[in-house]
């Protein structure tokens, strides 16, 4: 009797432990963390039109995308709403020198290299890691980002990449009748992506 | 040694020689305990990690155990499943122009030693500097650093630097210290007080232009130089053999026979870097075209240069110039003939090395060394110009730092003449460094308004009644000359972070010029002393390179006015006492430094606490053992100092090195050692006989890592000579017919496969790559307890071998990373699969899979594997590298975890997606190590073994090729080029005839 007991307990706690571990509260999925402006993608990528490039200016050239100036927001809206209340600390941190403090969305542990460049010039997508950003009014955790997810790719890279000018595009589809897989793997050939075996290197990621 | 081994009796050298005598064949050795083959030290070998057993104090029963280990599991353990902590992200308000976030951003620099360039490139990440390389443009570097530019990085954010101004040691405002300035210049403008300078080695152009100005200003102004490791005998002895001072610069690119005089011209001096890169360029003996030269050295105390050599002769530093009049005479230098029955040493040798100089003729070369007399250096240039190098292998400048009005001891003299009522004393520490005789110390006391500038409030500081934090090279707009006069620029790569000041604001402060900006300081006398009208794009273009073209100074022949003087009368016999900079330490500068205090020094192998050398014979006469205290007294002073049983070291001298025993240097560097200034004569010679010695009870420990992971004299190291390499070139290899099989799988490298070669012919053991791999790879800094039982983290260490007799070995290093096994035996072992092999070749860490338990390392034949038994990397942690100071790109590894050499695999990712992001294969030689970039001597070679036209497949096709411990089959990806000495046959003939004897 003791000894189902201890093993239901076990059986408990593994099962509890899964549970946690896929939780949105570990995992982060669908955490929108309150930011110094509600900025909204959806009006600036849905609705106008807005490139990703415009703001994230060095996600080709560095391992960071970068996070936009207080000065690149003023570009704009030094002419557009320009008294806007919400824009307040936009226009106070230019005036004042003192950088706007984003809450992180997209957090990876310390020990994880992670290279933005790397993969927008290879043909994945900003899609794939961020979600339908374009329609987000807040800024939102949509995949989990654990290893898994990573591995989930890197182990086979061809469902997911997309031609180099698509890669920037929200809800981009292959035309009806092309097989996913097919196109994946010429576009393996076009980017020269490395071997599987490379991309599952742990040191590609954790050095 | 003993650092591990406690040894009660001195060691029984005897018992050595008589064992060295009957070895036949080549043997080599790394201590005298590992010679003694004593239980101890069998001892020591078993334990994977010595003196571990001791530190086991309480007795935990075996449920004690499991309980906390549950406890460590719940508190430890437990710390990993909660999310993590939210992180801000703040960006620019305004992004400087090119400046990308996450990439680094190199700006051209100039770190000065001794007052003397060294360019450098500076990797800044957003206006954080993280690392410094070698600018291969530069003529002082010509790439490559040494470990005192690279430990610059943790000077930089070392948070005991000076941070405000102090007046009688409290806080002060510059506000008051301008106004107590500018009454004091009234004063001196009138001509009623006497301002007096006291500088280090300066060359800087802009500094001195200051200076001129300040003597304009106020006539009764003197400038006083200081420095604390030359004598101006360099320039004293070319005046008298010249008619006019001349700095001599050798050009070792076309030196064929090269005799060292207690130079030591590898590890000290301006052109070292210069003289490894064209000196050991010379000895690649498996190649086709080879120019080998030939290396003599004849040093009072064991060098780099002199392991380096083809012929090592130690003798005391007082008996060199007679040598040198010796080898005068047999060369035939006028007015030396009657010299040449006083040789030091045997007759034979000297007249072999005579004839290989004759015969090299203009491609020959005698370099002095800077702590020797004058009369040396005299001797040495009369050799020169007689065999025709001047103007060949040596070529003499004018001298590059301008001269000053005096040096210490006459500025110690008018201070104690109360001739000195003010004095500003800018980065220099005399009250540290200034031989006690001149009781500088006493004499600052009784200057009216004395100012020190310095980046540490250090024991000058403290003395002055006023102190300024000066500003950091990294953080300073300033110039220096390199060795051969080339003006080099310094830029600044970060804000001064305790706003420091620079040497020309303190100067042009005291000139009038209030908070002047320090930029323009240094523009303004460029603009005036750079012709033409284009000023601002020569100043950028400067800037960018990081040297002004065309301002080396101009060489020319000088003509021999004289004969050189006859060498001192010397005693030969009694004991000698020899004053050497401390290899990382320098003048005492770098004490505060971590990276630097825990540095191997070369040979000796001692960290932190330094110790006296002294040569076996010494030893087995006084029953001495290393780590004994001993007193040693001249001239009525003395100091307690432990001694260290150096092998090569001449018989009747005791070394002491300088640098050491700061009372003021930060909480690192304070009671580190002793301070051997205090010893020195007034005079400031490098060499004192009359020394007296006397054993005292106690003993020191000493951290020595020279027997840390060893490997229990196996075949390790292959070495030979040029004849034998000729008569068989294959020596290195193993006679083997077949490649041995392997039960585990073979690997496939469809992409890259990375291999490393070290080529033991140029390696001279300098040890820069140990630093620029911690600086590189955030390796923490463990402290002298820990590297005493065996922990040091440093994930390359250099070998350092000797072979042949006690009293004069010869002497081998070693540089020994991760070999990055094809068939790693540290890869089966890991239980959590924690270390694995990448599809390019290399053995990963992964650290955030490591439980810690140590397996890898026991299974590694190298010993090469690194454990953090303590969190040396935590904020709190007593010797913690402070967080800026880390690359970004390399995690911090904390408590718990094994690491090691990776390969610089950052550098490896950053260089193929660099190349893939612009759809372009990677180039050879692109992509470099920490290790390789850094080394003076171009000894590694690195590269992808895929590609059989790169640097590092050619030099495994070489003959020389061979693998550390190959038949253990683990095929490892780094090797190494065998050894090949040019010893001169006359000389060899020499040796083999006295060995039976």
């Amino acid at each position: 009797m003791a000894l189902i007991l201890a093993f239901a307990l076990v059986v408990v706690m593994v099962a509890l432990g899964a549970y946690y571990f896929q939780s949105p509260y570990y995992s982060g999925v669908d955490r929108t963390p309150a930011q110094p402006v509600p900025f909204s993608h959806k009006h600036h990528v849905g609705e106008l039109g807005l490139d990703c490039r415009y703001c994230h200016t060095s996600v080709q050239q560095s391992s960071f995308a970068g996070v936009p100036e207080s000065e690149i927001c003023m570009t704009c809206h030094s002419q557009l709403w320009t008294n806007a209340d919400m824009l307040a600390p936009v226009r106070d941190s230019l005036r004042d020198d003192e950088p706007l403090r984003w809450r992180r969305v997209h957090d990876l542990p310390d020990y994880v290299r992670f290279d933005h460049s790397a993969h927008v010039n290879n043909g994945v997508p900003c899609e794939a890691c961020h979600g339908r950003v374009d329609r987000m009014p807040l800024t939102t955790q949509k995949k989990t980002l654990f290893m898994q997810f990573c591995l989930d790719c890197h182990r086979n890279p061809a469902p997911r990449l997309r031609p180099p000018d698509a890669v920037f595009e929200m809800g981009w589809e292959a035309r009806r009748g092309v097989d996913r897989q097919q196109l994946g793997e010429r576009l393996m050939a076009r980017y020269h992506t490395p071997s599987t075996e490379r991309l599952t290197d742990c040191s590609l990621c954790h050095q | 040694m003993s650092s591990i081994i406690a040894r009660e009796h001195g060691t029984d050298m005897a018992a050595l020689r008589r064992k060295l005598a009957g070895r036949s064949g080549r043997h080599y050795w790394r201590s005298l305990e590992e010679l003694a083959d004593s239980d101890d030290f069998q001892r020591l070998l078993e334990e994977e990690f010595p003196r571990l057993a001791p530190l086991w104090e309480g007795r935990v029963s075996r449920r004690g155990l499991l309980g906390l280990m549950a406890a460590s599991l719940a508190l430890g353990g437990l710390t990993g499943c909660k999310p993590q902590p939210e992180e801000r992200i703040a960006p620019y308000t305004r992004r400087p122009e090119d400046l990308l976030p996450g990439r680094a951003r190199w700006y051209a620099s100039t770190l000065p030693l001794d007052g003397y360039a060294r360019g450098v490139l500076v990797k800044t990440f957003q206006g954080r500097p993280v690392k410094v390389e070698g600018n291969p443009e530069h003529p002082a570097s010509l790439g490559a650093t040494d470990s005192i530019a690279q430990a610059e990085i943790l000077g930089l954010y070392d948070p005991d630097r000076s941070q405000t101004i102090r007046y009688q040691g409290t806080a002060g405002s510059d506000a008051a210290f301008l106004e107590q300035l500018q009454a004091q210049r009234r004063h001196w403008a009138a001509g009623e007080r006497r301002l007096c300078l006291l500088t280090g080695p300066l060359t800087s152009p802009s500094q001195h232009a200051l200076i001129e100005r300040l003597k304009r200003l106020y006539p009764s102004t003197r400038w006083y130089r200081h420095e604390p490791l030359a004598n101006g005998a360099a320039h004293q002895g070319t005046r008298q053999l010249f008619g006019e001072p001349r700095e001599a610069r050798y050009r070792l690119d076309r030196a064929r026979v090269i005799l060292d005089l207690d130079a030591d011209m590898l590890g000290s001096g301006p052109a070292k870097l210069v003289h490894a890169r064209h000196a050991m360029g010379r000895r690649r003996p498996d190649r086709e075209d080879a120019l080998l030269n030939r290396l003599y050295s004849v040093e009072s105390t064991p060098s780099i240069t002199g392991a380096s050599s083809d012929h090592r002769l130690p003798l005391a530093a007082a008996e060199v110039p007679a040598l040198a009049a010796a080898l005068a005479a047999r060369l035939g230098v006028p007015g030396m003939a009657d010299q040449a029955e006083n040789s030091p040493v045997d007759p034979a040798w000297l007249d072999a090395l005579a004839d290989d100089l004759r015969r090299a003729g203009a491609e020959a070369v005698v370099i002095p060394g800077d702590t020797q007399p004058a009369a040396l250096h005299a001797l040495a240039h009369a050799i020169n110009h007689h065999l025709g190098a001047a103007g060949t292998s040596v070529e003499y400048s004018a001298p590059v730092a301008p001269a000053a009005d005096g040096d210490l001891a006459d500025l110690s003299r008018a201070m104690g003449e109360d001739r000195v009522d003010a004095l500003l004393m800018l980065n220099v520490n005399p009250v540290y460094n200034a031989p006690a005789g001149l009781a500088f110390e006493e004499r600052l006391a009784r200057v009216p308004f004395s100012v020190h500038c310095g980046q540490y409030r250090d024991e000058t500081g403290r003395a002055a009644l006023w102190h300024l934090p000066a500003a950091h090279p990294l953080e300073s707009w300033d110039d220096a000359r390199a060795f051969d006069g080339t003006v080099s620029l310094m830029q600044p790569t970060i804000v001064p972070l305790f706003g420091g000041y620079t040497a020309q604001q303190v100067l042009a402060a005291f000139a009038g010029r209030y908070r002047a900006d320090p930029r323009e300081l240094v523009r303004e006398h460029w603009r005036q002393a750079l012709p033409g009208a284009d000023f601002e794009r020569h100043w950028h273009s400067a800037l960018q390179r990081g040297w002004i073209d065309g301002t080396a100074l101009p060489t020319s022949l000088p003509t021999l006015r004289n004969t050189p003087p006859p060498p001192p009368p010397t005693d030969r016999d009694g004991l000698l006492l020899q004053w050497r900079a401390d290899p990382a330490l320098h003048d005492g500068h770098y004490a505060n430094n971590g990276w630097l205090q825990e540095l191997p020094r070369p040979l000796t192998q001692l960290t932190w606490d330094g110790a006296a050398l002294i040569s076996p014979a010494l030893a087995e006469r006084e029953g001495l053992s290393e780590g004994q205290r001993v007193r040693l007294t001249l001239a009525g002073r003395s100091l307690d100092t432990p001694v260290w049983i150096q092998p090569g070291q001449p018989a009747r001298a005791i070394t002491l090195f300088l640098g050491q025993g700061r009372r003021d240097a930060g909480r690192v560097g304070n009671g580190v050692g002793v301070n051997a200034y205090r010893l020195m004569p007034d005079h400031g010679a490098f060499a004192a006989g009359g020394v007296t010695l006397e054993v005292l009870g106690d003993r020191a420990a000493l951290a020595s890592t020279q027997q840390h992971h060893n490997m229990a004299g196996r075949d390790l190291l292959r070495e030979t000579d040029l004849a034998h390499f000729q008569e068989e070139p294959g020596f290195a290899q193993p006679d083997r017919v077949e490649e041995p099989i392997s039960l585990y799988p073979e690997w496939d490298y469809p992409d890259h496969a990375w291999g490393m070669s070290i080529d033991l012919n140029s390696c001279i053991g300098c040890n820069a790559c140990i630093t620029a791999c911690q600086a590189e790879n955030n390796i923490p800094i463990v402290g002298p307890e820990e590297v005493r039982r065996g922990r040091e983290m440093h994930w390359i260490r250099v070998d350092r071998y000797y072979a042949g007799p006690l009293d004069d070995p010869s002497m081998h290093f070693q540089p020994v990373p991760c070999m990055h096994c094809e068939k790693a035996p540290c890869e089966y072992v890991c239980p959590v699969e924690a270390t694995q092999h990448s599809s390019e070749g290399l053995n990963e860490m992964i650290y955030n899979r490591c439980v810690g338990t140590r397996y890898c390392s026991q299974n590694c034949p190298y010993k090469v594997r690194r454990f953090n038994w303590y969190h040396y990397t935590e904020a709190t942690a007593e010797l913690a590298t402070p967080a800026a100071a880390h690359n970004p790109d390399v995690t911090v590894r904390s408590r718990g975890v094994m690491e090691k050499c990776t390969y610089c695999v950052q550098r490896i990712n950053q260089a193929e997606t660099d190349a893939r992001n612009e759809d372009r294969p990677l180039e050879d030689g692109e992509l470099r190590t920490a290790c390789q970039q850094v080394c003076p001597s171009e000894a590694i070679e690195f590269g992808d073994l895929n590609d059989r036209h790169s640097a590092v497949s050619r030099a495994k096709a070489s003959p020389l090729n061979y693998a550390m411990l190959e038949e253990l089959n683990t095929r490892p990806r780094t090797t190494y080029l065998a050894g090949v000495r040019n010893p001169n046959p006359a000389i060899q003939a020499l040796e083999t005839r006295e060995a039976p004897a």
